[in-house]
């Protein structure tokens, strides 16, 4: 996918995707470091996200039996911009997908994710199937992989525990160790697919779904009412 | 009046549940104890297997991979086993299928990984994790059935040659 990028519209450098490798050659930290990483994985605002049978797991790790607040993980929040860790709990179909990568993008930097159960892993009893994402791996980068079908919800606090021991080792304007999603559905989805179109309108350099540049507001000049959206940018400058 | 009446009542509650234990099961540190059937990993024990690929043939995701080779004496030798752990819904259909038990639940339920390609396992992990499993647990299989180190030891061995 070549695309011509408008010089007019502000983005990030080409190859640096988020604020953090924007960051990592402008700042020199030191002790903070460990500070920020103790800070970020002893509380851990998980996003309130299930979609299958995992979830029920899920629900019962945080009640009273298993207890995620004992590792500073307890409040689910209903909203994605109060959140910053995933756990991608149950079986992620194509037409879900666009949902999933959308709440990963709203989330509040620096975010993680914990992929939990078969299908989340790999697409599970439904990885051949025509419905079912292969893996959600392909649509957001994963940090850590728990098995199970469900997993047990010790299986969920070990990799709590994992994730945190990844986060310790993280530096605090580092890049992450996890590899970032492609964003080529080219071998899964059909040419024109409506769901593939949206989902490459889910990955840089962000373009609507028609194939054109995005601004910050998300409008485009070429949009019919545009203009009357902002009228301080008509040309000429006189409303 | 009334007021009070619910406020003593919920009081109660309270102080019932004060003397009690609490709930909380301090994970890492303590396990809660595992039923026979519990969707755990699976675990594989080359000295019992025979290499029928029974086990393959009842899973449903098509996650065990066995390739064997005739040995002289008409036995079988395995030359891959590999479950794929991604894949896996732990159903237990392979437990059930196997005539000589040799896959078996009861493994480890904490194999987290940050590498997903590391939920693979071959044979040479598989054989890893069953000796690890049958160390910790006293050379007892998950079916109650004791095991003979020297046998364990040997097939291991055997399987490289």
């Amino acid at each position: 996918m070549v695309v011509e990028s408008d010089p007019t519209i502000p983005i990030l450098q080409p190859g640096i995707t988020d604020i953090e490798s924007d960051l990592q050659n402008q700042l020199m930290v030191t002790q903070v470091e460990k500070l920020f990483s103790w800070a970020r994985r002893s509380s851990l605002w998980p996003a309130m996200f299930g979609l299958a049978c995992c979830a029920i797991e899920m629900i019962a790790t945080a009640n009273a039996r298993y207890d995620l607040s004992r590792f500073g993980a307890e409040i689910f929040r209903a909203s994605p911009r109060q959140a910053d860790m995933m756990i991608v709990a149950g079986t992620v179909t194509w037409k879900m997908a666009p949902a999933v990568r959308r709440i990963y993008l709203q989330m509040a930097e620096p975010k993680w994710v914990i992929s939990m159960g078969s299908c989340s892993n790999i697409g599970g009893p439904f990885a051949h199937g025509y419905s079912t994402l292969p893996g959600v791996n392909n649509v957001i980068p994963v940090d850590v992989y728990v098995p199970g079908c469900p997993p047990r919800p010790e299986s969920l606090l070990s990799g709590l525990m994992l994730l945190q021991d990844v986060l310790e080792e993280e530096r605090a304007t580092g890049r992450k160790r996890r590899p970032e999603p492609t964003g080529d559905f080219s071998t899964m989805l059909p040419e024109g697919d409506p769901i593939r179109r949206e989902l490459e309108s889910l990955f840089p350099p962000y373009l609507t779904k028609d194939g054109r540049p995005r601004d910050a507001t998300g409008a485009h000049p070429d949009d019919e009412n545009f203009f009357s959206a902002h009228p301080e940018l008509r040309r000429g400058g006189v409303v | 009046m009334a007021y009070g009446l619910n406020m003593a009542k919920g009081m109660l509650t309270v102080l019932k549940h004060v003397t009690r234990p609490p709930i909380t099961v301090q994970f890492p540190e303590e396990t809660r104890t595992l039923s026979d059937r519990a969707r755990t990993n699976l675990v594989w024990f080359v000295e019992r297997c025979t290499g029928c690929s029974t086990c393959a043939q009842a899973c449903p995701d098509g996650c065990i991979l066995v390739e064997t080779e005739p040995r002289e004496d008409g036995s079988l030798l395995v030359n891959r086993y590999e479950i794929d752990f991604r894949l896996c819904m732990y159903c237990g259909l392979c437990v059930e299928a196997c005539p000589y038990e040799a896959i078996q639940v009861g493994g480890s339920y904490t194999n987290v990984q940050t590498d997903p390609t590391m939920l693979y396992a071959n044979k040479d992990r598989l054989i890893g994790q069953a000796n690890e499993f049958l160390e910790s647990h006293d050379w007892v299989y998950p079916n109650g059935q004791q095991a003979v180190r020297q046998e364990v030891h040997a097939a291991a061995e055997r399987q490289h040659h």
